[in-house]
């Protein structure tokens, strides 16, 4: 079974962007999935059971941390990995440990670190051909 | 003491007599007349001679005793006697009745000195001035206030003086309205000083009979001077006037103040409003409670400013939430009595609850800016680092036995997309400034202080800024003492002022070195960076820690940043109780210091 990506933002160029830093993953059979916001995001996962999933923070319908906390909630979802990716001064993530992100990232993000950590959370190895 | 009148008794009863008994008696003996009667004649005609003398009526005296004597000189020639005492009595009865009632009226006269005297005395030290005059306008009595104020040496320099002396004319209007009336009570009564200047009396007079004569007399009571009480009455006018001027003033400014502002007493009555406090709190607010009039209780409010400021003659500041979500701040000031104890509580009310919601509202604007920005900065940031990586990896290597231009074009575009990466993360960093900065002063920085190792957080400083020193030559000293206790602080926080003091000694050295040491104080770790680089103007040192000021601001190249860099290091600092400095010397470079807590001392507690 391949591994899957999701992507939940709502904006388009930021998409775009994970897209095309993640893109070379694709070739190594991970899907790539997108959610436009926060509650289409939490419907994708629980169909989609992504192993990663990078959050945006401040979307319509459902903020990046309700999201978390929903999937970390159900215990289907246990195998995603959560990635927040915030900017600084936003909302502060939930004090509960059990349904916070496993890991923040602050915008503006290095691509090189994102996919490299995507990479390992998915177990896959990079060529990044120097 | 004798007295003029007991002189002149010696006279005339003790040497005269004498002289009357050795002659004239034994003379009138000698012509029939009984010796009581020669002696009686004698001594009364030369008593009554000497004292009528004295009384200034001698020629009188002297003429009838003359007269008498002729005659009784003719009855003794003629040998008749009896005629002789005879011709003389009719002449010497009446001088020795005279002679009786002028003894009689010295010895008044004598008792007169003695109360005059006394009299003297008493209206000598009467504070008013007095005068009294003889129907003639002549002085006959003055004190001594009113031989003062008309600029004489004494009451007897006054004493016989005429109105057309004291009053400059016989007749004034004043002295006419007296004889007239008899009385006035008030009156300005101009008279002349011996230098000759008007003095004026606020004066009551008037007219007296004499005792045992049908002669009248005017008396004059004249306090102080009108004008005088004039200058006083306008001087006390305008001095009330400028108080009501003044209250009325201080009264309408009180009014004018947008917040209700109150006095209370010590036991919480309210003794001023102002106009905004009555309207908002009703027009009976003076004389009630506050905790009654503001609050609607029935005991003084448990978290009462007031109270404090009461008990600790200070000014207290209290923020309540009282009607609905409606903030109130309450100030209180102490009103210090001359003794300098409190003797009433202003109170001073305002409305926060726009500013607390503006604060809200700015630092949700914030985090919404803050993300707005952030997020286009990523992806230029983001597919400029994705152009980079292609263009290296895809075509560079197809490029690089292309033609030259190409191959330069390529290296031209790469290097200017490091320029775009680079002042990208400028831009990240002046968002981030800005939202720590008004984060800091809105006060809504949390620390999360804990007690941290000093050498491995210079150590961290030093490793994080080492990039900086490519292409300087330039020597990074640290300086830690081996044995130091730990500081206590928010580990990241303190790390950026450190890393950002370091960053900027770099940045303004071209060649020497850049010490960072560390130094143990009782209470606190103080952390120096000292540069030998190019210095701060002394007229840019003041301002160096606000924002946006960065020095040498007019120079050429200056190095990049975001001129917010020293302000937030000193929020940062104040925030842990430590204080930040600068030393400068242009030309011999900086010492920027700052201090914070040490972990075994009392100061943490105070750290949030």
């Amino acid at each position: 079974m391949s591994k899957r990506i999701l992507i939940v933002d709502d904006d388009t160029h930021i998409r775009l962007l994970l897209h095309r830093t993640l893109e070379e993953l694709e070739g190594m059979g991970v899907e790539i999935h997108f959610a436009e916001d926060g509650l289409d995001g939490l419907n994708q996962t629980r169909a989609l059971q992504p192993d990663l999933m990078f959050l945006d923070v401040m979307m319509p319908h459902m903020n990046g941390f309700e999201v978390c906390r929903e999937v970390r909630r159900d215990p289907a979802l246990a195998k995603t990995h959560i990635v927040v990716l915030t900017a600084r001064g936003q909302t502060q993530p939930p004090l509960d440990l059990r349904y916070a992100p496993h890991e923040i990232m602050t915008k503006p993000f290095d691509p090189d670190i994102i996919v490299a950590r995507a990479a390992q959370v998915l177990g896959v190895s990079l060529d990044f051909g120097f | 003491m004798l007295r003029r009148v007991d002189v002149a008794f010696l006279l005339t009863g003790a040497v005269l007599p004498a002289l009357g008994a050795f002659v004239a008696v034994p003379a009138l003996q000698a012509a029939g007349v009984p010796r009581e009667a020669a002696v009686g004649a004698v001594v009364g005609l030369w008593v009554g001679a000497a004292l009528l003398a004295a009384r200034g009526i001698r020629s009188h005296v002297r003429g009838a005793l003359d007269d008498a004597l002729t005659r009784l000189d003719e009855g003794l020639r003629r040998g008749d006697a009896a005629g002789a005492v005879e011709a003389i009595d009719p002449v010497v009865r009446p001088v020795f009745a005279r002679l009786q009632s002028v003894l009689a009226q010295v010895e008044v006269a004598g008792q007169a000195i003695i109360d005059r005297r006394e009299l003297q005395q008493v209206i000598d030290s009467m504070p008013d001035s007095l005068l009294v005059l003889n129907q003639d306008g002549v002085v006959e009595l003055a004190n001594a206030t009113s031989a003062r104020r008309l600029g004489f040496g004494g009451p007897h320099e006054v004493v016989g003086l005429g109105l057309d002396a004291l009053a400059g004319e016989v007749t004034p209007g004043w002295w006419q309205a007296l004889q007239a009336d008899g009385a006035f009570t008030t009156r300005d009564v101009r008279l002349r000083s011996r230098a000759g200047n008007v003095v004026t009396f606020s004066a009551a007079a008037r007219v007296f009979e004499r005792v045992g004569s049908t002669r009248s007399a005017g008396v004059l009571v004249a306090r102080e001077s009108a004008a005088e009480v004039n200058l006083l009455t306008q001087e006390l006018a305008a001095t009330a006037e400028r108080l009501e001027v003044s209250e009325r003033f201080f009264q309408d400014l009180f009014d004018a103040m947008e917040d209700p502002i109150t006095v209370l007493s010590p036991d919480f009555e309210i003794l001023q409003a102002n106009r905004q406090a009555k309207l908002v709190f009703g027009r009976d607010l003076i004389g009630r409670r506050c905790y009654r009039a503001f609050r609607m209780r029935d005991t003084p409010c448990e978290d009462c400013p007031a109270r404090e400021t009461f008990a600790a003659s200070t000014s207290v500041s209290v923020e309540h939430r009282i009607f609905g979500n409606a903030i109130t701040r309450i100030s209180t000031y102490p009103l210090l009595g001359k003794d300098g104890q409190v003797q009433a509580v202003i109170n001073h009310k305002r409305d926060v609850t726009k500013e607390r919601q503006l604060e809200d509202l700015k630092a949700s604007f914030l985090a919404t800016v803050s993300h707005e920005l952030r997020t286009p900065l990523t992806s230029i940031m983001g597919f400029n680092k994705l152009n980079i990586r292609r263009l290296q990896r895809f075509v560079r290597p197809w490029v690089a036995e292309g033609p030259e231009e190409v191959r330069t074009a390529l290296q031209k575009a790469l290097s200017d997309m490091e320029v775009m990466g680079s002042e990208g993360e400028r831009l990240g960093r002046l968002v981030n400034d800005v939202l720590d900065l008004s984060k800091l002063e809105a006060g809504k920085l949390r620390l999360a202080p804990e007690s941290f190792e000093v050498l491995p957080l210079v150590q961290g400083a030093v490793t994080a800024t080492s990039s900086l020193l490519a292409g300087r030559h330039l020597l990074v000293l640290p300086d830690v003492p081996e044995i130091t206790p730990a500081a206590w602080g928010d580990r990241d926080r303190i790390s950026q002022v450190l890393v950002n003091l370091l960053s900027n000694a770099i940045k303004y050295t071209a060649r020497g070195e850049v010490r960072v040491a560390v130094v143990v104080e009782s209470k606190m770790v103080r952390f120096v960076v000292q540069d030998s680089g190019e210095g701060i103007a002394p007229e840019d040192l003041p301002f160096i820690f606000e924002r946006f000021r960065q020095a040498g601001d007019n120079q050429k190249g200056k190095p990049a940043g975001t001129g917010l860099g020293l302000a937030i290091c000193k929020q940062i600092i104040q925030l842990h109780g430590g204080e930040i400095t600068v030393e400068s010397r242009v030309g011999h470079g900086s010492t920027f210091a700052f201090t914070v807590p040490r972990a075994d001392a009392s100061t943490r507690d105070s750290l949030g």
